[in-house]
């Protein structure tokens, strides 16, 4: 059995459907971890939830793809 | 003159095998001389053309503990009686049996190029993890269908050996069709001749199409695999994580000259010395922001804070970087494959976050 992996991106959809397990639904393409309209210390605050985010992932079962926001699962 | 008897080797469970039932689970190899159980009835299918020569048997519980071990373990009394064909199963319903025939399939075929046929159900994980290397007849979920699907599994491999004479591998012309032999899909591509040219027949099977009338495709759209979801961190405190990007960063002067477009390539880089000197390799977004900040695509900052702060174990230090743009899912797995050897072969890294643009 392998390690678990979290996938962050934006487009949560090719994700599921190429099977990934794992998936939290990114910012944007373009910086699928941050936010160039905030301020540097807002920025690294909001690419800390994603984070914490995907690390809470990495510590559920799933049973197939499964999607978690930002906002709320 | 009469033809030289093609050699057979079958490979059965400890029950079809007649070692026992689940009580006998855990039993390693062992090898009977000709034909056991279903053996009987295949060799009744295969008629004269055909003998198996040894029966090569293994408990499911010792198989699927660990399947590539033991499928290697099989390979080798396989390979003994240098066989022309080999037979698994079939499994119909069982999941560790289908583990193990597909394996044993994919171990013999790899190795030793000889058509390799196994039988099972749909919904067993054998199916969808082994079916690109081995032919897998369509089975019922009981054993009650058993002559049927031994006589497919018989048929088809008269007609894998029949066609090996012209077959040119290359191409694949004699590669029976999975609808007409009841097997599933090897994802293979096969060329055949046609007298109309790819515009006519695009056109008459857009027509088709519009006319609401019947037509076949040409191309089956990729069908991806369940991936069985690994197990969870159990102490992130401990855990040391790495990070991987599809996202093209790449140190300054893209050393491994990973493409911008339909790139093939990845590359492990230091992530402290990446973070001082790096590009984007990526034509499938607008790379300003990645370019101003790297942490909006690889979360460095964030990780070694959590790393300080006790949270999370220790962030690894090589950072894998691939660039996903217009490439092709097929090698996009393969480069998954890839840096998961990588990684496992590295034995400390407990999980990964993969950021994607």
């Amino acid at each position: 059995m392998g390690i678990p992996v979290v996938q962050i991106t934006a487009i949560p959809s090719i994700a599921q459907m190429l099977g990934v397990n794992r998936i939290v639904q990114g910012r944007a393409v373009t910086n699928p971890v941050g936010d160039p309209t905030l301020t540097k210390e807002q920025e690294k605050e909001l690419r800390r939830k994603y984070v914490l985010k995907a690390l809470e992932l990495l510590q559920k079962d799933v049973e197939g793809p499964t999607v978690v926001t930002l906002e709320g699962d | 003159m009469a033809e030289k008897k093609l050699k057979v080797v079958h490979y059965l469970n400890q029950f079809f095998g007649q070692i026992g039932g689940e009580e006998k689970a855990t039993t390693g190899f062992t090898v009977k001389e000709g034909p056991v159980g279903p053996g009987l009835a295949l060799q009744k299918e295969l008629g004269d053309r055909a003998e198996i020569v040894a029966t090569v048997i293994c408990g499911d519980d010792h198989f699927a503990v660990n399947p590539e071990q033991c499928a290697e373990e099989g390979l080798k009394l396989v390979a003994s009686y240098q066989p022309n064909l080999f037979f698994a199963g079939p499994a119909f319903a069982a999941g560790r049996y289908s583990i193990a025939c597909g394996a044993m399939c994919k171990a013999v075929g790899t190795e030793l190029g000889i058509p390799v046929i196994t039988g099972m159900h749909e919904e067993v994980p054998g199916m969808e993890i082994y079916r690109k290397y081995a032919f897998i007849c369509k089975a019922p979920n009981i054993a009650r269908g058993m002559p049927e699907v031994l006589r497919n599994m018989a048929r088809l491999a008269f007609r894998l050996l029949s066609g090996e004479r012209e077959m040119r591998l290359l191409t694949r012309e004699n590669l029976p069709k999975p609808e007409e032999h009841n097997y599933f899909s090897r994802n293979l591509l096969r060329n055949e001749y046609c007298d109309k040219t790819i515009a006519e027949r695009s056109v008459e099977k857009l027509v088709a199409k519009l006319q609401g009338k019947p037509f076949e495709s040409e191309v089956v759209p990729p069908r991806f695999e369940r991936v069985i979801p690994p197990a969870p961190i159990k102490d992130l405190s401990k855990c040391e994580i790495a990070l991987i990007s599809d996202g093209g960063l790449v140190p300054k002067g893209n050393p491994d000259g990973l493409a911008r477009r339909s790139n093939l390539r990845w590359g492990g880089y230091d992530i402290e010395a990446l973070f001082r000197e790096y590009e984007v390799t990526h034509a499938g977004y607008f790379n300003d922001h990645v370019l101003e900040r790297p942490d909006r695509l690889v979360p460095v900052d964030v990780m070694r804070d959590l790393a300080k702060e006790g949270k999370i174990g220790k962030l690894h230090r090589t950072f894998f970087s691939t660039s996903g743009c217009t490439t092709v899912s097929k090698r996009c797995g393969e480069m998954g494959d890839e840096m998961g050897a990588v990684i496992k072969k590295s034995g400390i890294v407990g999980a990964a976050i993969l950021t994607s643009t």
